[in-house]
């Protein structure tokens, strides 16, 4: 009998795990790792670049985040001006210096220990303790304004794009665990002076909105973490935001900040160290910046106290579940709750400036356990939820992933 | 595409290491191996200048109007657990070096990196073939600069921040240098048996794959008959089963191009035939295989029923 022939192509099923693999699409595959199904063809997972290139090499240093803590000036050695020792509260093994081409990797705890050194002429020491350092070149020392840099090593922890007002300038921030960065003449360098306190657990959620004017791009941001409170950018340095809720107590952190409806929307809410999981707070309508000396409050909640202007909140009631994440879906705000059982809720605009908004169900069994996995689509949302991956087109919520049940 | 970084199940790590990613168009799965603590968007403000690009041209999958060469377009950074921001890019078939080397000593003998937070897994280990890394940006300076663009596969994963390479480690590490994982594929196909309904076993003697040309590029096509995982080409001597994709010098029109039909021989007879590709330890520690693109546009089987179904 002569050999038959028969095509397996074009390949457009990806990785199946819910039947035996005898059972399975012709063209799906029972294991698939790093190469994935793309416009009718099997293709290698994507790669990665430095941020400084098209297409790599050189230059890994212009990749990380640092701070600058110091300049060579010309004939000064060791460099000055200086920070000394190094901000913030994380002074580890695996951080690094670098003075131009030359590196100074942190390779062993110390007060002070010695750094290794890529420049055979240079050498340097650093206090894991304390984060004082020091750098001496025996010969050789950089010439002009070399900067000195040094690398915190910590875990990026937020990446966002902060919508200024430039037609086609929008630059990046990126936060690791103490610091903010912008991407500037080719490396990600400090962005203002805050330091955040947050662990590796301290994701930032960030989002743009209006601040004292209209005509202001600010950018507000959480990590959720008590001592941190809520900071906004203001193009300028980043400031610490006052909530003054009216009611004696203010609003520390919150999970979740959207703006919704010409509001700022806080949502699982730290309130004097008391967490209210289901609460979203919303501003008055405009300016969410509070100015005591104005009396200006945009938060106070209590509609018959002195200097209320439509700030508020509202609880949801109806479940125990923590807010876990959200994302729009065209002009409706779907959220999303979790904690071992889950559910899917709306945060209703109602147009009442009393009280603005409302809580209403979409699902009871469906929500989400993770806030960063939300990704919005033209007419649905995805979610990871405890036991598979949701997917909300507002009516309904239904698991996407009946092919990876696993 | 639409991308979630994980820890996966199988691993107690802190960082997430595997990246799930679903093409939202076809509606399908896969998992990548990769150490990704968060993404997000980049508005690049500039092109990119012929001074900064220094891949070798088999390296370079892009076109001239790659978006991550020319300013204004919206890319994906990836920020990982070393505090390294990295533009995600679909044309580009290698990891940039995102992993500090911060020490690299003989540690009772065995050659180790000291990698802080180096998020690789025990599961990642040579005997899996997935755990491959490439040395790169040791400076001059140091007395193991020779390293620079070789790859090895991880011996043993110590620690959090320690692993062992069979490396020759030279002199005292000046410091400076990083790590690339270089990542394997792997991918199991059905358990075919277009006889099944006839009752009859399957043989399978030839698969023509229809690939993209690389310059150097290779896989290994593996293959379990009967319903096991029982390598044909591991235990036996049936053959290496190499996928070339690169084209064959005695037809110079291939080199010309785009996609070829490159056979792959086997001797299978059995309930089912399961292929496995992937890539071996030669061609994973060869870089210009490694790290080469793959695309996989089609396979034609050439089947026959033979013998009732047992």
């Amino acid at each position: 009998m002569p050999l038959e022939r028969f095509l397996i192509g074009p390949p457009n099923s990806g990785l199946q795990q819910n039947l035996k693999p005898f059972l399975i699409m012709d063209d799906a595959w029972a294991q698939l790792a790093n190469m994935y199904s793309w416009r009718g063809r099997m293709r290698k997972r994507f790669g990665t670049i430095y941020s400084s290139q098209g297409s790599l090499i050189a230059d890994p240093l212009a990749s990380r985040v640092k701070i600058q803590i110091g300049t060579y000036a010309v004939q000064t050695n060791p460099p000055g001006p200086a920070i000394n020792p190094v901000p913030g509260t994380v002074f580890a093994v695996g951080q690094l210096f670098s003075v131009g081409a030359d590196i100074f990797t942190v390779y062993q705890t110390g007060t002070p220990a010695t750094m290794k050194s890529s420049n055979p002429n240079a050498s340097g020491t650093y206090n894991t303790t304390t984060g004082a350092w020091a750098i001496t070149y025996a010969s050789g020392a950089p010439v002009g304004t070399t900067p000195v840099y040094w690398y915190p090593s910590t875990p990026i922890m937020g990446i966002e794009t902060y919508q200024s007002a430039a037609i086609n300038d929008n630059p990046t921030f990126v936060w690791d665990t103490q610091f903010s960065y912008q991407y500037v003449g080719g490396q990600w360098v400090q962005l203002g002076t805050a330091v955040w306190s947050g662990t590796d657990s301290n994701f930032f959620w960030s989002t743009n909105y209006r601040g004292s004017s209209a005509a202001n791009a600010y950018m507000f941001t959480t990590n959720n973490n008590i001592p941190d409170g809520i900071k906004y950018w203001d193009g300028m340095a980043w400031n610490n935001m006052s909530i003054s809720t009216g009611s004696g107590t203010t609003m520390q952190t919150a999970l979740l900040i959207v703006p919704f409806h010409n509001r700022l929307v806080f949502l699982n809410t730290t309130e004097g160290g008391v967490n209210f999981p289901t609460r979203a707070r919303y501003s008055a309508i405009g300016n969410p910046i509070e100015n005591a000396g104005t009396s200006y409050f945009p938060w106070y909640s209590n509609p018959n106290a002195a200097n209320w202007i439509g700030g508020g909140f509202e609880d949801n009631i109806q479940t125990q579940q923590p807010i876990r994440s959200l994302r729009f879906l065209r002009d409706r705000l779907i959220v999303f709750f979790g904690s071992g059982t889950e559910s899917c809720w709306e945060l209703v605009y109602t147009g009442n400036q009393i009280l603005p908004f409302r809580w209403q169900q979409i699902n009871g069994e469906q929500g989400s356990e993770a806030t960063f996995s939300t990704i919005p689509f033209d007419d649905h949302i995805l979610t990871f939820g405890n036991v598979g991956i949701h997917s909300c087109t507002g009516a309904q919520v239904q698991r996407i992933d009946d092919l990876i049940p696993n | 595409m639409a991308y979630w970084s994980y820890p996966s199940g199988a691993v107690s790590g802190t960082y997430p290491n595997q990246v799930l990613t679903y093409n939202y168009k076809n509606g399908t799965w896969a998992l990548l191996d990769d150490s990704i603590t968060f993404f997000g968007y980049f508005q690049q403000q500039s092109d990119i200048t012929w001074q900064q690009l220094t891949l070798q041209w088999q390296q370079e999958n892009a076109t001239w109007a790659y978006p991550n060469l020319d300013d204004q377009n919206l890319l994906i950074l990836a920020g990982n657990q070393e505090g390294y921001v990295l533009k995600v890019a679909q044309d580009v078939s290698r990891n940039a070096g995102a992993l500090q080397i911060t020490n690299m000593a003989l540690v009772a003998g065995i050659p180790t990196l000291t990698i802080i937070n180096h998020n690789l897994q025990a599961e990642d280990i040579a005997t899996n073939m997935t755990g491959y890394i490439m040395i790169e940006n040791i400076p001059a300076t140091d007395p193991n600069v020779a390293l620079n663009g070789t790859i090895w596969p991880i011996i043993a994963v110590v620690d959090a921040n320690n692993i062992q390479l069979g490396i020759p480690i030279a002199g005292t590490y000046a410091g400076g240098g990083t790590v690339a994982r270089v990542n394997n594929i792997l991918m199991n196909s059905k358990q075919w048996n277009l006889y099944a309904k006839s009752g009859k076993n399957f043989s399978v003697n030839r698969m023509e794959f229809n690939v993209d040309a690389t310059a150097a590029g290779q896989l290994t096509v593996d293959y379990f008959p009967s319903f096991t995982n029982t390598s044909l080409i591991q235990a036996t001597n049936l053959g290496n089963n190499i996928l070339d994709t690169a084209p064959y010098p005695i037809y110079p029109l291939e080199a010309e191009q785009d996609q070829l039909w490159h056979p792959v021989y086997f001797s299978a007879v059995g309930e089912t035939v399961q292929i496995s590709i992937y890539m071996n330890d030669t061609q994973m520690r060869n870089p210009n295989i490694s790290q080469t693109d793959i695309q996989i546009n089609g396979i034609l089987l050439y089947v026959e029923p033979l013998g009732r179904l047992q």
